[in-house]
């Protein structure tokens, strides 16, 4: 007998024809078993899952490559928000020193309103918001430079200061007096 | 680029270009490798269901393997073959006690509308005799005498010399004949 090697058997003639009648026959079945499988298309769902392997593999992937794609957590995006805005607030108003000075003013503002709402209310009926706040608020606004922002009043604190203890002490007792003093010169007159 | 170009583009550079997350690349290479991959698994495993189980996985790891593809080393098909062939290694492995009737439907055993009564009991025959084979045996004879692959190409797949490859298929070749010569009327053939 003689196989795919060349080699041969023991066997005799007979042996000869029957394995090479074999041989045919495992060839045969060989290109059965060929064009068995040739014909044979992968079953669709296969191929959907295959894809959807590659898909997703894919994704997989461009996330790990581009992890800025990936959506940040909710509350790191909060937080960097709120002090974005707050930073953009600051900002407008001419910066943090201007933002603090603005926030003291606030504070203080709310403080005499609060404590004493009949001396406010006569100053400015008096004078003005502007000079019964400069008046009343003395050095502490006008040092931190936020009452001549909103007011359109001189920058130099010294003065500020001092025109609010002028405004602040001598319209009251001098008005009065001085009122009172033409009153007795007409009568006496 | 159209689609009715893809086919003529080499498997070593659709793999670079579904590397890039082309999936219009990896719909070609799986449209030509799939079926050579689930037939091979089916002769080995002689399970249709797990061979397809293992065709996915093979894809799925040539998916994963894209963007470190060294070109020149290996040609993409044969790379699959090996990794098919060791899936199937591990699953044999782990059926190992496991009665061949009880793994499941042989390939052959479902023929398709063409494939004529007698095709089907020749087929049924190979696949109980193939998995009579040692199993190193059985995957050269399976590449070599089904899937048509020419022995250096074996060589490679399965990690061994040519020669080591013409051993495995000549004993191969053997022991099916021996195991199915005795048959030869039973599946129509002359009996001299």
């Amino acid at each position: 007998m003689t196989d795919i090697t060349g080699r041969k058997g023991p066997g005799g003639a007979a042996d000869a024809v029957s394995d090479a009648a074999t041989d045919a026959m495992l060839d045969d079945i060989f290109q059965t078993a060929r064009a068995d499988s040739a014909g044979a298309e992968p079953a669709p769902g296969l191929m959907t899952r295959i894809l959807a392997d590659a898909a997703s593999e894919s994704a997989a992937r461009a996330g790990q490559l581009n992890p800025q794609a990936a959506p940040r957590a909710p509350q790191a995006t909060a937080g960097l928000g709120w002090r974005h805005r707050l930073a953009e607030l600051a900002s407008a108003f001419g910066g943090w020193p201007a933002a603090t000075g603005l926030a003291a003013a606030t504070v203080a503002g709310l403080w005499l309103g609060i404590s004493q709402p009949q001396l406010m209310n006569e100053m400015t009926a008096r004078y003005g918001v502007a000079d019964a706040l400069d008046a009343t608020l003395g050095t502490t606004l006008a040092e931190n430079g936020v009452f001549d922002e909103t007011t359109g009043a001189s920058t130099d604190t010294d003065i500020g200061a001092n025109t609010g203890a002028e405004i602040g002490a001598v319209p009251n007792l001098f008005d009065d007096q001085s009122l009172s003093g033409f009153e007795a010169l007409l009568m006496e007159s | 680029m159209a689609f009715d170009a893809l086919d003529q583009i080499p498997d070593e550079d659709l793999l670079a270009r579904y590397g890039t997350g082309d999936q219009s690349a990896a719909a070609e290479l799986a449209r030509r490798l799939t079926p050579r991959v689930l037939r091979l698994a089916a002769r080995i495993l002689g399970d249709p269901a797990e061979a397809e189980d293992v065709a996915q996985e093979a894809l799925m790891r040539l998916w994963r393997i894209a963007p470190d593809w060294r070109r020149g080393e290996a040609q993409v098909s044969t790379w699959l073959y090996r990794v098919t062939l060791n899936l199937c290694t591990d699953r044999l492995r782990r059926r190992r006690t496991v009665p061949l009737e009880a793994a499941g439907d042989p390939v052959s055993d479902q023929p398709s509308a063409e494939s004529g009564l007698l095709d089907a009991a020749r087929l049924r025959a190979l696949d109980l005799a193939l998995a009579e084979l040692p199993e190193r045996q059985r995957q050269a004879v399976v590449l070599r005498h089904v899937e048509g692959l020419a022995n250096p190409e074996i060589a490679q797949i399965m990690q061994i010399g040519v020669e080591a490859v013409e051993s495995l298929t000549a004993r191969g070749k053997r022991a099916l004949g021996a195991a199915l010569g005795g048959r030869k009327r039973e599946l129509g053939y002359d009996d001299d």
